[in-house]
């Protein structure tokens, strides 16, 4: 009786939580699965989660579980942290081909580095609801560009599916490949931090109009840098190329930078030194054709020799939004070419928290942390495996969106007459 | 007048004959005829296969693979099976087999057989990597109506994609020129192998296909080109094209009619548009149809009936989950995606279920890549939707999902007689994994096309490296 009411009681508060967007954290405990906490605790067999108020209380195997609480049995299934994607476009796009839904670019205005997706975020977003029920419930989403090598500054977000989705401001985010020729661009990238530089000493002189007029960049941009040059905001540079990776490297030594490197398509080939510089990168492990001349060294071999060597990295998914939740097949397709498993797992988890600082609040499961937790049916990592519950902020969320009322419309079409129910 | 062949048929000519006449015994045939009509002027036939597959099969040996879980592609799981491979086809798949004297034996204890991955929709040779201009042939974005050419002469059969692809167990796939167009051209139908020509690859006997596309893509390329820049308009645009080539197919038969009946007429002059779409009224060429919303769908199945044509299959159908019924009816496969959605509104409505409850329909099934890294790992993309599929309890057997990728996939390229399936007298286009093909731990360990191993895990010495990759990196670096 007590389980068919909690039923009731479930789906109650998964009606009201889509329909308004809003939902209750309360009491949770999840019980009798495998635990992958990706912290100290490692794999707890028939383990206790306790959630209060949004956040993990304990987590171990001989935990009381206070009465009132709601029980979720996750006996036989797999319990994992939220997925997270270090480079997502998520709430700031809701279909790429129509101009009216995208909020990610600074092309076109005078902004670059002072572009910030915080102002543009869309909580309500059918692409989040989706990916949430996927299994990710957290992410760095980011600019995708501008008309310079600065594309502005990301954040992080959680999946909740209110206006509260914005949690912090994130890296700042670089392409290369938009400066130019190679020569061009890295010329341009240090002449701005030295610009930068001068320019933070001097900015009232500067903004009185007696300093020099002929910065690379425009007042305000510079001003969103200066958190970038002085080592405090972390910033995500795409490169992909052998050489253009031990530029980064040298660029790093020579400027201190909070260094990420994104795409890094040929990290492997300069792995030691990546390691030995302490620089992370984010790899989306199914690159593996030569897209163009400075990928042609593209291997799916990437993330376990990275490994190997000692790289601290996070893998992506190649799709920064709809299917963002892909990442944990891309984790399993480098698990599938070398990669340890856990370091897999690890690398959609712990690693793009701690990559980017998040890791006091999130990316394992252990107490004080947001309690954002999936429960699967099977190997997180497997392509046949499926969420059944996911939390976000310990809200039990239900795993509907748009797409799932849709298909619930037409199955069963046959059996009964065509109607929109 | 070198690509024209010309010659004179007797009066029992037919029109099906008018197909066989580059057979070389009936060329002779009709060489004697030519003698007894010498004052006539010979019948005007054009080859309609100018460009003819020069593929020839590897070099193979007897192969038996042996204690594997075989999935037939017919529907049917076999536990502890074998599947013997002799001159380049197959020989016998059960659990009880003599192994021929002498013949290669692979065991394949732990590990699953499938027949070979077909994939109905790439662009790899068209559009190939690296991702370059000069390399980018796969749209003749000029006008709406580009039936006249055909993606196998932009084909580049070094793209490093295609070595790609056979490490994931692909073995043939068919290439379609691109979707700006209302109607893009022929695609063409290869067998996965190195070859320094295109025609090396062409998959021998492979009725051609047409692309035609749907919705945005013609919209939004041809909007401020002079049109169609609305859905009304790509639909006139098809019917306009449809109209001239019944004239044409007309023509052309009254030309037969009147030379069979000894008059002395001049035949139509060729139109290499109004050929490829007369191929489809004949039904020679098949009709693969870009198209996403189910209400596009129905109005492309429409006119396919006014004008009498038949439509193969629709590719990306993110809505046929929508019109299963309808299509299970028509006999029209769907070609889609796992679980793209949402990256244009006309791909809004996509659902992770598609595939499954298109196959619970009965509608022909069918899962694509139409990408050069989803080519790679159709079987994920097979798999994923099968799960999703039974999380909704739409329960297929592995057994029965597996033909999404294969049987059905032959099924939509009219090759379903030769491959598609491990039965007997197939092609032996054969792929050994090294595990379960719905687990993403699974890989192609060794792959067959036409009884000879073209891909090796094991052994580097068949590893495929394109030219362009060549003094760049070491075979096999990528995998």
């Amino acid at each position: 009786m007590r389980k068919s009411a909690l039923k009731i009681a479930l789906f109650a508060s998964a009606a009201l939580s889509f329909s308004l967007g809003a939902a209750v954290a309360e009491t949770i405990a999840i019980k009798g699965g495998t635990v992958h906490t990706m912290g100290q605790k490692g794999v707890i067999e028939k383990g206790i989660i306790l959630i209060e108020d949004g956040k993990i209380r304990d987590v171990g195997q001989d935990i009381s579980i206070p009465s009132g609480a709601q029980v979720i049995d996750a006996t036989g299934k797999v319990v994992t942290p939220g997925l997270m994607h270090g480079g997502s476009r998520l709430g700031l796009s809701e279909i790429s081909m129509t101009k009216d839904s995208n909020e990610h670019s600074a092309q076109g205005s005078p902004f670059s580095a002072a572009f910030d997706v915080r102002y543009g975020l869309k909580s309500n977003s059918s692409v989040m609801a989706d990916n949430r029920r996927h299994g990710l419930t957290h992410a760095i989403t980011q600019p995708s560009g501008s008309d310079g090598i600065f594309a502005g500054s990301g954040a992080l977000i959680v999946l909740t599916g209110d206006a509260d989705l914005y949690v912090a401001k994130g890296p700042m985010v670089a392409k290369l490949a938009k400066g130019g020729n190679r020569n061009v661009a890295w010329a341009k990238l240090r002449l701005i931090f030295d610009q930068v530089k001068f320019y933070t000493k001097n900015r009232s002189r500067i903004q009185r109009g007696e300093g020099p007029g002929d910065f690379l960049l425009s007042s305000f941009n510079m001003d969103a840098l200066i958190p970038v040059v002085e080592g405090k905001q972390k910033m995500v540079l795409s490169v992909y190329s052998e050489d253009d990776l031990r530029q980064a490297i040298s660029f790093q030594k020579e400027t201190g930078v909070d260094l990420i490197l994104s795409g890094a398509t040929e990290a492997w080939k300069v792995a030691d030194q990546l390691a030995a510089a302490k620089i992370p990168v984010l790899i989306n492990p199914q690159s593996n054709l030569p897209e163009n001349f400075g990928e042609v060294a593209a291997s799916f071999s990437n993330a376990a020799l990275l490994h190997k060597a000692g790289v601290d990295f996070a893998i992506i998914a190649g799709d920064v939004n709809h299917n963002a939740h892909t990442v944990n097949q891309m984790a399993g397709i480098a698990a599938a070419h070398g990669l340890d498993r856990d370091v897999a797992l690890a690398a959609i988890t712990s690693a793009p928290a701690r990559i980017f600082g998040f890791e006091k609040s999130l990316g394992s499961l252990e107490k004080g942390k947001t309690a954002n937790v999936v429960i699967w049916d099977g190997d997180p990592l497997e392509v046949t495996t499926n969420s059944t519950h996911v939390l976000v902020g310990g809200v039990n969320h239900p795993l509907v969106s748009r797409r799932t009322l849709l298909r619930d419309r037409y199955l069963g079409l046959n059996k009964k007459p065509f109607a929109y129910h | 007048m070198s690509k024209i062949r010309k010659m004179i048929m007797g009066a029992t000519l037919s029109g099906v004959a008018v197909a066989l006449a580059f057979s070389p015994a009936v060329s002779q045939e009709t060489q004697k005829k030519d003698e007894a009509n010498k004052d006539r002027l010979p019948m005007v036939v054009y080859d309609k296969n100018p460009y003819p597959s020069t593929y020839k099969p590897f070099p193979s040996v007897t192969t038996v693979i042996q204690n594997a879980t075989v999935f037939t592609g017919t529907g049917e799981k076999l536990n502890g099976a074998s599947v013997l491979m002799e001159n380049g086809k197959i020989v016998a798949v059960g659990t009880e087999m003599d192994v021929p004297y002498g013949a290669k034996v692979i065991d394949g204890t732990g590990k699953w057989v499938t027949p070979g991955i077909i994939d109905v929709h790439s662009h790899l040779g068209v559009y190939a990597s690296p991702d370059h201009k000069s390399l980018s042939d796969g749209n003749e974005a000029t006008q709406p109506v580009t039936a006249d050419v055909w993606a196998e002469h932009s084909v580049w059969p070094q793209d490093p994609g295609f070595a790609r692809a056979i490490v994931g167990g692909v073995t043939s796939l068919q290439i379609l020129p691109g979707s700006a167009n209302l109607i893009g051209g022929r695609g063409v139908t290869l067998k996965n192998v190195p070859s320094r020509t295109r025609e090396g690859m062409k998959f021998p006997d492979a009725p051609y296909g047409m692309k035609m596309a749907c919705g945005e893509n013609p919209k939004r390329v041809y909007g401020k080109k002079g049109g169609p820049s609305t859905r009304m308009a790509n639909m006139a645009g098809y019917r306009k094209a449809w109209i001239k080539a019944r004239d044409y197919k007309q023509k052309w038969e009254a030309y037969y009619r009147d030379y069979k009946a000894g008059k002395d007429v001049k035949a139509p002059t060729q139109d290499l548009e109004l050929e490829t779409l007369m191929g489809v009224l004949d039904g020679e060429i098949l009709i693969h149809n870009h198209c996403y919303r189910a209400d596009e769908m129905v109005s492309m199945v429409n006119m396919a009936k006014e004008f009498d044509y038949k439509i193969s299959t629709f590719h990306h159908a993110v809505e046929s989950y929508k019109i299963a019924d309808i299509l299970a009816k028509e006999g029209i496969c769907s070609a889609m995606w796992s679980d793209w959605w949402g990256f244009k509104l006309e791909a809004f409505d996509g659902v992770d279920e598609n595939i499954p409850m298109v196959a619970a329909a009965k509608a022909c099934a069918v899962v694509h890549s139409d990408d050069a890294n989803g080519i790679q790992r159709l079987n994920q993309e097979m798999a994923k939707a099968w799960a999703d599929g039974k999380n909704v309890g739409l329960d297929f057997s592995k057994a029965e999902a597996i033909q999404w990728i294969t049987l059905n996939a032959a099924k939509s390229l009219g090759v379903d007689d030769k491959t598609g399936s491990l039965e007997k007298g197939k092609m032996a286009d054969v792929v050994l994994w090294s595990g379960d093909p719905f687990s993403v731990y699974s890989l192609a360990e060794k792959v067959f096309i036409d009884g000879a191993l073209m891909y090796d895990r094991s052994n580097p010495d068949t590893f495929w490296q394109s030219d362009f990759e060549v003094g760049y990196t070491k075979k096999g670096a990528h995998q």
